[in-house]
């Protein structure tokens, strides 16, 4: 029913924009070489609602510790059916504060199918089949704070809460502090005989280390930009926060001497929080995107060596990130505790492990990506690349300031736009390549139909009505994960019998050749099954139901993550095979 | 003077309620009423709301302190938690009787408590569970009614207990479906069931359901009734994800998330008592390895000795013997000390008494420990002496290392130990008979760890096969392709778990086999023993032929819900006496921590060595072994207040993780220039025991230093 809906709308949509050209123009007007603030990337937010209110809506869902709000967009064709009755997707960006570009790239996702919806095929059909949540901005504080104070490629990564991080009964008291008001927290060097860097012979701009057997250089490296504030002889030993919102979901939560960042508890912020009720009051999200930067990886879990995965969900996850590593070019698939580090209390993990949620991580941008080998740059590379493409733009040449302890110190070099932030320039390509991957992931959701039907007489008014419900989709249903720990309801198969029929027995078939048995599934109540493994990806389950009587029966088969589907089946002999169908196959020539 | 009035208006009010002949268990509600009582009747008391439970009912929190050198609002605390465990009503009973007793003692008896510290008391964390007790019929249910579907059918709470022949429990029913049937009577105690023996040529004549009808009519009997999460299983230490009863997620519920919060936002709590199921007192927890991210399961090995001492302190005043220690994880106990890093204790307050043993009381019931390691619940002791074919004799010479034919405490903790690795340590949770097997491994198997004791394993219902090999069993079908279901596993029989298993190259891994397989249960025997001589049998209902609209005849009886935990009323005033000794007892233990008189030496033109002590007189340490290693619970600090930069030597700010008690000192030097007798400020700050400054001038102290 929803197919037919879909196909109509997309024919007439099709009719009146045959003629735009590509690009296809958008109704808002939004650069992807441009760095949003959180004021900036609202506005661009309400501005896409305004312009597209039959596919958007916008609310939100709580407000962070600064008191931001927590934006969730919401992309669906009312047209086809609710937002929570369609299998949805759901992609966040920037629970980091600092890994910006995922914001950027969320917005672009949201930019892109807007436009292209009634104009590009595949969109439309994507659109009008699935639901979408958007949470572009998972951690708007860090963000502000990266845009908005002396900043650094690495901070501000968590939250504004204040935290004792050097147990001194103090919070917060001593962070790094911008000396020489450029906006940018870079590095500290003073002069010290004993010192073990120099001044580079090939490129005085920069320090390196002296050989190990070498003379001493001269200079010492005192760490970021900063002052001693509360004076204890330490400097930037507390800066503002000193948690990790990404390791405060409760899947494998472990605590702070185990993992550092988790806080006192899983949920114990109100961003995270937030975050998994709306997830846990969604249960038809099968598929989740986590943008972060950096490193070009396509991660998913296990995120730590203890834990187990079931092998078919291991399959699923690997057919669609290496699929995506091809999408990216020099984006890897990655195990986390593998392949980079273990995590505990990993969005990812809660909404795999806790939710049965297919889940990747994306870490945008890798220096792979300066050239088009594909090599990992020397640092040669990367000072070239700086140079020649950035135009120097991203370094701070050293520079002579006062400091209150040290006395004249050197400040310089790299700032916060530098190696974790996708070069501007490039920013736009690196969204729309990972866009389409999220679309690969979406549209490779559960997606249900009716198979084959086969209804074959029995004996006097008995009837022997064998149904297929297929999955050409590579995730399942129901994850193996969500099975094993029964995580949401199982899909259930319900016969609606009327008063003229009753259902007799019912189980499930492996083909429908006539020596083929009926396992019957022990119920007391056969008109309806409960299917705790759903339906598996690219795959299909024969259901069987034995029914006395005449007349009609209605089939339903209601999967939280795949959608309902109904059938009436009146009881007489017939047989439907199951429909192939590819949307764009070559037609059959007409008769 | 005031005090003293308060004392002669407390007794007052002591006679009223507690030497009323007819008292009643108060409901959530009547707690309430109590406490408006209370806040009213004394200065010393005051109470707030610190969050509300999930029908609304508020979550108080009593505090009690008296006017003393140190202002209120600086003093270190004690906490006692009741009620969290939802059936254990007489700990809030015991919770509230605290004040009025403690206020009736003589001041100076409680000092330490109400003077020089404070005293909260969260009489009751869970009051939409406690009313169950005071439903019009009783099913002992634990859960509260966050809507779960126990039977994973995709319908919510549908198919509860139903009380049929009216007497207002939820108990058994015998059903005698030999089909079906799981169990015959214990022909020695016809009133309890066993499995059957094979050996001796028992065959099972009954299968046992929980009361009631099959609500919605899917072959199950009770299956999914009310709820929910069990509060204790929904703290953040050994949180098991997916468990029964665990909840979605940890501190999903407003009480837990409440109490966690007033917790956390009290840093001053330096000790912790809570009233409920798990009994860390009367039994001390031991160390017990280390889950699977690396922290400890029980105590930390540094611990092990306070906790013994705190026992051991109990058990001079209490005499608990037949108590059960479930599984922690999950629990708030277990958070409080593992996470929160205090000493943290939980007593269940009251167990029956066995009056035929009384002779050897002591000897029996550390034999009795070691055997099924306090655990009677599920751990039976089956026919008594020897079972497994172990003879105690032989067993207690093996650990009676010294050889004077008795075990001392070390000898009993390894025994036990060792007892636990051969006999396993059952896991927790009431027993369930009649509802499904439950189908979730509840545990996620550690496939790293290589020697798992059959503590760690769940038991999965397939004779006594853990649920952890069926998952493997599972996953390897899976993998191998074989196209296999949930559903097929549900109905797989122990020869076929050993026919699979060794295709497939799975190692069985069996849940200790208890007793109860041979005999009933030596607690259960207790129980009912118990109930017929001092209870005149009200904790059993005889077993009763009842016409079953969908069984037939069947019989209904059994245990009566809340039998096992809820006392004969009038023992609360004993026990009430022995929780206030025990209260004013760990008081005087609390950390008590001062600077002691600096030493200043001169070392040269204007430079001074200054060196301090810090000194804790108290019994416990400033901080638990487990405390240092988890840094939540903040430290002390130690700092000298001069400019850094005229420090030569040493840290302005010096932190101490653990500081012993028993008068030991730490001691903390640094070299400072300035000018003589300038002066120079030293304090001495804990979140949980307040600041102490101490102003010094640079010159040479007398007899100090050479």
């Amino acid at each position: 029913m929803i197919r037919l809906i879909a196909t109509t709308l997309m024919l007439s949509m099709v009719a009146t924009t045959s003629f735009a050209q590509a690009p296809y123009p958008s109704k808002v007007d939004l650069r992807f070489d441009h760095w949003y603030d959180y004021a900036e990337m609202t506005q661009a937010l309400h501005d896409l609602v305004d312009a597209y209110p039959n596919l958007l809506s916008m609310e939100s869902i709580g407000k962070s510790v600064g008191g931001r709000d927590l934006w969730l967009v919401t992309l669906n064709n009312p047209a086809t059916g609710s937002d929570r009755e369609k299998t949805a997707m759901f992609i966040d960006g920037n629970i980091h504060g600092n890994e910006i570009q995922a914001a950027e790239t969320v917005l672009y996702s949201i930019w892109y199918l807007c436009k292209s919806y009634g104009v590009i095929d595949r969109i439309t059909e994507l659109v009008d089949e699935r639901s979408f949540y958007f949470v572009p901005m998972e951690n708007p504080d860090g963000r502000e704070v990266w845009f908005h104070e002396p900043a650094t490629p690495h901070f501000l990564r968590g939250g504004i809460r204040p935290v004792d991080n050097d147990h001194d009964g103090l919070f917060d008291e001593d962070g790094a502090d911008d000396l020489d008001g450029d906006g940018h927290i870079t590095s500290m060097w003073v002069k010290d005989e004993l010192g073990r860097y120099e001044i580079d012979e090939d490129d005085p701009r920069f320090f390196t280390r002296v050989g190990e057997n070498d003379p001493p250089g001269g200079w010492t490296r005192l760490g970021e930009e900063g002052i001693d504030n509360d004076d204890d002889g330490r400097v930037n030993e507390d800066g503002i926060g000193g948690y990790d919102p990404n390791r405060n979901w409760p899947a494998d939560w472990q605590p702070e001497w185990i993992q550092y960042g988790a806080t006192d508890y899983p949920f114990s912020l109100p961003e995270t929080r937030a975050i998994g009720e709306f997830l846990l009051d969604h249960p038809n999200v099968a598929a989740a995107q986590s943008y972060h930067n950096a490193g070009g990886m396509i991660l998913q879990g296990p995120s730590a060596s203890y834990m187990s995965y079931p092998r078919s969900d291991v399959r699923v996850h690997a057919e669609i990130a290496n699929k995506g590593s091809e999408m990216l070019p020099f984006y890897d698939p990655m195990i986390a505790y593998k392949d980079l580090y273990t995590v505990h209390g990993g969005e990812d993990g809660f909404t795999y492990e806790g939710l049965g949620i297919v889940s990747f991580t994306n870490e945008l941008w890798t220096n792979k990506r300066m050239y088009a080998d594909g090599e990992d740059p020397s640092r040669e590379k990367r000072t070239q690349f700086r140079d020649l493409l950035q135009f120097e733009d991203v370094f701070i040449p050293y520079h002579e300031v006062e400091h209150p302890k040290y006395g004249t110190i050197l400040v310089g070099g790299t700032t916060k736009y530098s190696s974790r932030v996708t070069p501007p320039w490039m920013l736009e390509e690196g969204c729309h390549r990972n866009f389409a991957f999220t679309m690969f992931h979406a549209d490779e959701m559960p997606l249900l139909i009716w198979g084959a039907l086969d209804v074959k007489k029995m004996g006097n008014q008995l009837w022997k009505v064998t149904i297929e419900v297929a999955n050409d989709k590579i995730i399942p249903s129901r994850t193996a994960m969500a099975a094993r720990h029964h995580i949401g309801l199982p899909d259930i198969f319900t016969c609606t019998t009327s008063g003229t029929n009753n259902v007799a027995a019912s189980g499930t078939v492996r083909s429908l050749l006539p020596t083929t048995k009926l396992s019957v599934i022990e119920s007391e109540q056969p008109y309806r099954i409960v299917v705790n493994k759903g339906i598996s990806g690219k795959g299909s389950t024969l259901f069987q139901f034995i029914v006395d009587g005449f007349g009609e029966i209605e089939f339903e088969y209601k999967a939280e993550k795949g959608g309902t589907l109904t059938r009436k089946v009146q009881l007489k002999e017939q047989f439907d095979p199951k429909p192939i169908e590819h949307k764009r196959s070559i037609p059959e020539p007409s008769t | 003077m005031i005090s003293l009035l308060l004392v002669v208006s407390t007794l007052l009010a002591l006679q009223e309620v507690d030497f009323t002949p007819d008292r009643q268990w108060r409901t959530p509600n009547q707690i309430v009423t109590q406490l408006e009582v209370l806040d009213s009747s004394s200065e010393s008391v005051s109470i707030s709301t610190i969050g509300f439970s999930n029908n609304g009912l508020p979550i108080q929190c009593i505090q009690i302190a008296r006017i003393g050198t140190t202002p209120i609002d600086d003093r270190a605390a004690i906490l006692v938690v009741a009620g969290i465990d939802g059936g254990h009503i007489l700990g809030s009973e015991v919770a509230i009787d605290l004040v009025e007793h403690l206020l009736a003692k003589d001041s100076s008896d409680t000092i330490d408590l109400l003077e020089t510290h404070k005293l909260y008391i969260i009489p009751q964390v869970n009051p939409d569970v406690a009313q169950y007790y005071f439903a019009s019929v009783q099913n002992g249910e634990r859960k509260n009614n966050r809507p779960y579907d126990d039977d994973h059918d995709g319908l919510l709470d549908e198919d509860g207990g139903d009380d049929l022949n009216g007497d207002g429990f939820i108990t058994m029913m015998r059903i005698p479906d030999l089909e079906k049937a799981t169990h015959l009577a214990d022909p020695d105690e016809p009133r309890l069931h066993i499995k059957p023996d094979a050996l001796k040529g028992q065959a099972a004549t009954f299968v046992l359901y929980t009361e009631g009808i099959d609500n919605d009519n899917d072959g199950k009997y009770n299956e999914d009734g009310l709820g929910g999460v069990d509060l204790n299983k929904n703290f953040m230490h050994g949180y098991q994800i997916h468990g029964d009863g665990a909840g979605p997620w940890q501190l999903s519920e407003r009480e837990s998330k409440a109490l966690a919060d007033f917790v956390l936002e009290h840093q001053e709590i330096a000790a912790i008592v809570v009233y409920g199921q798990h009994d860390t007192l009367s039994k001390p927890l031991t160390e017990n390895g280390k889950d699977k991210a690396g922290a400890p399961k029980n105590l930390d090995s540094g611990d092990v000795e306070i906790y013994k001492q705190v026992s051991e302190r109990f058990n001079e005043l209490a005499s608990l013997t037949n108590t059960t220690q479930p599984n922690w994880d999950g629990s708030f106990v277990a958070w409080a000390y593992a996470q929160y890093g205090v000493p943290a204790f939980s007593t269940p307050l009251w167990s029956r008494s066995d009056p035929v043993k009384e002779d050897s009381k002591d000897d029996d019931s550390q034999e009795e420990g070691a055997g099924s390691d306090s655990s009677k619940e599920e751990s039976p002791q089956g026919e008594g002496r020897g079972r497994g074919g172990f003879d105690r004799e032989t067993i207690r010479a093996e650990f009676d290392e010294d050889g004077d034919g008795e075990l001392n405490d070390d000898e009993r903790s390894a025994m036990r130990e060792s007892m636990r690795e051969r006999f396993g340590t059952p896991g927790s949770g009431r027993p369930r008979s009649g509802g499904p097997r439950r189908g979730g491994s509840e545990t996620e198997p550690a496939s790293t760890e290589q020697s798992e004791t059959s503590e760690d394993l769940t038991p999965s219902g397939v004779g006594d096969i853990s649920q952890e090999t069926l998952d493997e069993l599972f996953q390897a079908a899976e993998a191998a392709g074989y196209p296999v279901t949930e559903e097929m596993m549900a109905e797989i029989t122990p020869e076929q778990v050993e026919m699979y298993a060794k295709m497939s190259g799975v190692q069985i891994r069996r849940v200790k086999k208890s007793a109860s397989s041979k005999g009933s249960s030596s607690d259960d025997i207790a129980w009912l023993a118990y109930s017929d001589d001092v209870r005149g049998g009200e904790g059993f209902v005889e077993w009763t032929t009842f016409e079953h609209p969908q069984l037939g005849t069947v019989e209904i009886g059994g245990w009566v819900p809340y039998f096992k935990t809820v006392p004969p009323i009038d023992v609360i005033d004993e026990i009430t006496n022995i929780q206030v000794e025990f209260l004013v007892d760990l008081a005087s233990k609390l950390p008590d921590v001062h600077l002691e008189t600096p030493i200043i030496e001169k070392l040269g033109n204007n430079l001074w060595e200054v060196k301090i002590a810090v000194r804790n007189d108290g019994w416990f340490p400033t901080g638990t072994a487990m405390a240092k290693k988890n840094k939540r619970a903040r430290p002390y600090i130690v700092r000298i207040d001069v400019p850094n930069k005229i420090l030569i030597s040493g840290r302005r700010v010096n932190r101490i993780w653990s500081l012993s008690g028993g008068g030991t000192r730490q001691w903390f030097t640094w070299i400072v220039q300035g000018k003589p007798n300038e002066n120079v400020n030293i304090t001495l700050f804990s979140e949980k025991f307040g600041s102490e400054t101490i102003s010094i001038s640079l010159k040479n102290t007398s007899g100090g230093g050479a």
